[in-house]
Formats: structure tokens, sequence, C-alpha cells
């Protein structure tokens, strides 16, 4: 239907799902760490809370991925499609898969270990987090690196891996990103917290667009200028232009109003950050969409449809878990 | 008759709101980078859309784009 293959959905869910469950804990590993540094500052409680509060995500990215996986094992048979111009093919993505079995084995196991711990609010389970999401970021890379193995690594083998890990850095962050957004709506002192490494998983953003882009150079002669194409350069231009207000003016205004004593973040304000983060998802998720099927049959009026209907229903999705997430009682510690 | 406002404070006031909201839409050379990038990838759009090239324009909003990463590595 509409050119879309099982390998090839499979293939998305596997990116997409492993791209957040690493995502989640690079800067799971990233806010747990940081109460090393603080002592026994109360910053420290906050901290490990918003951690813990990652895993939830983290579940999500490593059932969607498995899945995925589970279904590629039993679903692909090697050399049925070949000839794509600068997908892996299915020979290159089995090949891949004695090297991924034993990674989801040891996801897997790690995940089951970390659900099955008592006492999820102690110091004890947020100290061990940290070492958990440190381990399952490097497993949740390597899986990305390997979407297909040629054999040997040549320029198109780093070509796989570049386009591969960079969705932790891309579209498993920006996820993230708004998670986190979301969740900082419960209290003052959350968004205090949380709002402060913003400009750090922008940066992380960018920089894995750099990756993408750069990956992308070691086989310029495969693209083909199709309807596909075209359409993915208008939503990279959207991406970028709108990535620059979120996280320039828009993530400047969220944080000072964040600080101690700072202006409460008016109407105006909070709707264009929801407008801007819903296309930032919508944009980083299209492109990871529409670059794992290789036979799409959508003309260009029918891709920009489907793009601007799923940006109008990811504002208004956002705004519903906004005003739910406002309405939830605030965590412990909070005071204020 | 003196007017009830106090009308020097409302313009002052106004005054202030306008370049607060300047101030907080102003860019850094970082993001005025990134939007012209963002802007080649358009036209680049365009132009394979009306038969045009490839390469050279894509070439060109990928070297803005690092060109910008590079200067957000120096700004911070």
């Amino acid at each position: 239907m509409f050119g879309i293959e099982l390998t090839e959905f499979l293939l998305f869910g596997k990116q997409v799902g492993i791209a957040i469950a690493g995502a989640a804990a690079l800067w799971g590993f990233i806010f747990s760490q940081k109460d090393f540094h603080c002592g026994g500052d109360s910053k420290c409680v906050i901290y490990d809370w918003i951690a813990v509060r990652l895993m939830p995500l983290f579940l999500i990215g490593v059932a969607i991925g498995t899945a995925s996986y589970l279904g590629l094992l039993m679903t692909v048979e090697a050399a049925a499609h070949q000839g794509i111009a600068y997908l892996p093919g299915t020979t290159e993505v089995v090949a891949s898969f004695p090297i991924l079995t034993p990674l989801f084995y040891v996801l897997i196991l790690a995940t089951i270990i970390a659900l099955s711990l008592p006492d999820k609010g102690g110091d004890k389970y947020a100290n061990w987090i940290t070492y958990f999401y440190g381990a399952m970021f490097v497993v949740c890379f390597a899986i990305t690196s390997f979407p297909a193995w040629r054999g040997e690594i040549d320029a198109r083998q780093l070509f796989y891996a570049g386009h591969g890990f960079h969705s932790i850095f891309t579209v498993g962050s920006v996820i993230v990103l708004d998670y986190l957004y979301i969740m900082s709506t419960r209290a003052k002192i959350l968004k205090e917290h949380i709002f402060a490494l913003f400009p750090t998983i922008s940066a992380v953003v960018w920089f894995g667009l750099a990756f993408d882009l750069l990956s992308s150079l070691l086989i310029i002669e495969g693209f083909e200028p199709t309807t596909k194409l075209i359409f993915m350069q208008t939503v990279i231009g959207i991406l970028v232009i709108n990535g620059a207000f979120l996280s320039g003016p828009l993530a400047r205004r969220m944080l000072s109003s964040a600080k101690q004593g700072g202006e409460q973040v008016v109407g105006g304000w909070k709707l264009w950050a929801n407008i801007a983060g819903a296309i930032s998802i919508v944009s980083w998720l299209t492109i990871t969409f529409v670059d794992s099927f290789e036979n799409l049959t959508f003309s260009y009026t029918e891709y920009f449809a489907i793009y601007t209907g799923a940006i109008l229903l990811a504002i208004a999705g956002h705004a519903f878990m906004e005003w739910m997430e406002e309405r939830t009682e605030p965590p412990a510690f909070v005071h204020n | 008759m003196h007017s009830v406002f106090p009308q020097k404070n409302i313009h002052k006031h106004n005054t202030d709101v306008i370049m607060e909201s300047m101030n907080a839409i102003s860019l850094t050379l970082f993001e005025k980078i990134l939007i012209a990038s963002g802007m080649l990838f358009f036209i680049n759009a365009a132009w394979l859309a009306s038969g045009g090239g490839f390469e050279a324009l894509l070439y060109a909003a990928k070297t803005l784009y690092l060109i910008g990463i590079i200067i957000l590595v120096t700004e911070s």
C-alpha cells in the first residue's frame, strides 16, 4: 500500500524505537550524572527524579525497537530484494543480524533487571541508573550504527553508520526534549532545572544533523531528484529554519521565564513554542519515515497534505498533554 | 485639563515592550546562518522541481549549515 513494504516498515520501527531508547538513555545519563557534582544539595533530588522519569520513554523505545527487530527476524529472507539507490539491500540487512541479536539480548536483559529492582524512588536506584543509562546509550548507539553490514568498512558502510546513529541525537533527542518540556509544566522548579539543559540538547540535535549531512556526502552519487527527495529537501528547509527559532529566541524566552523572579511565559509565546515544538517533532519523524521507504507513491501535494495534517494533529495533541500535565500532582519535593 | 493617564509613562512602557520583543526575537550569527541554509534547501527543492541541477545548491546548503555548526562551537 502506497509503496510501503513490510521490511521497510519494520526497519523504520527499529530505527525510531532504538533512537528514542538511546536518546532517553543519553539524557537520562546526563541528568542522573549531574548529582555527582552537587553533594548534599537538594538539586540532586530533582535531577535524579527527572532521570528516573525518563524511564517510561526508554521502555517505549525498547518495546518498539525490539518488536520491530523480532518482526524482521521472522519475516526477512536474504536476497529477496535488491537494487536500492542508497538504502541498504535486504542481503546487507540480514548480514547485520549476527551483530544486532547479541546487542538486543543485552538491551532486553538489562531493561528487565532495571524493571525488577526494588525501591525505584531510593538513592541506590538513582545512583545505579546512571551506569544503566550510560551502558544502554552505548548499546543503542551500536545498534543504530549497524542498520546493515556490507562485510567491509567502506564509504557506504560509514554512510550507513552515520545515517543510523544520528537518529539518537536528532529525532530521539527532539522527542526527549518535548517529553521533558511537557513534564516540566508540573512545577516551576522543574522548569528551572530542565530548561537549563535545553541549549545543550539543541546543540546536540544540530550536531546530529551535521553528522547526517556529512555522511550523505559519502554517497552523493546515489541521490536521484525524485518527488520524494524534493519533498525531503523542503522538510529539511522547514526543519532547519523552525529549529533556529525554536532553539534561539523561543528557548531564550523560556529560559528567562524559568529563572528565579523571571516573568511568566504569556499565551502568545506559549502558543509559538507549542507550534514550533510540534513542527520540529513531525518534521524529524517525517524525514525518518520517508527516508525508510524506497518506493512511496505519493505526489508532492499528497506528501505535503499528510505532513501538514500531522503537524496540526501534533499541535492539538501537544496542547492536550500539556493541559493534562499541568493538572498532575507535582513531585513530593516541590513545595512552591 | 490634565489627562488621567500618565501619557509619558505609557509611551515609555510601550517602547519598552516593543524593544523587549525586538530583543527577544533577535538572532545570533549562528541562527542567521542556519536560516540562510534552510532557505537554500527550499531553493534547491524548487530548482529540482523545475528540472534544474542538483549538486551545487545542495552542497552550498550543506556547507552553509556546517559553517553554522563551526560558529555555534565558537559562539558558545
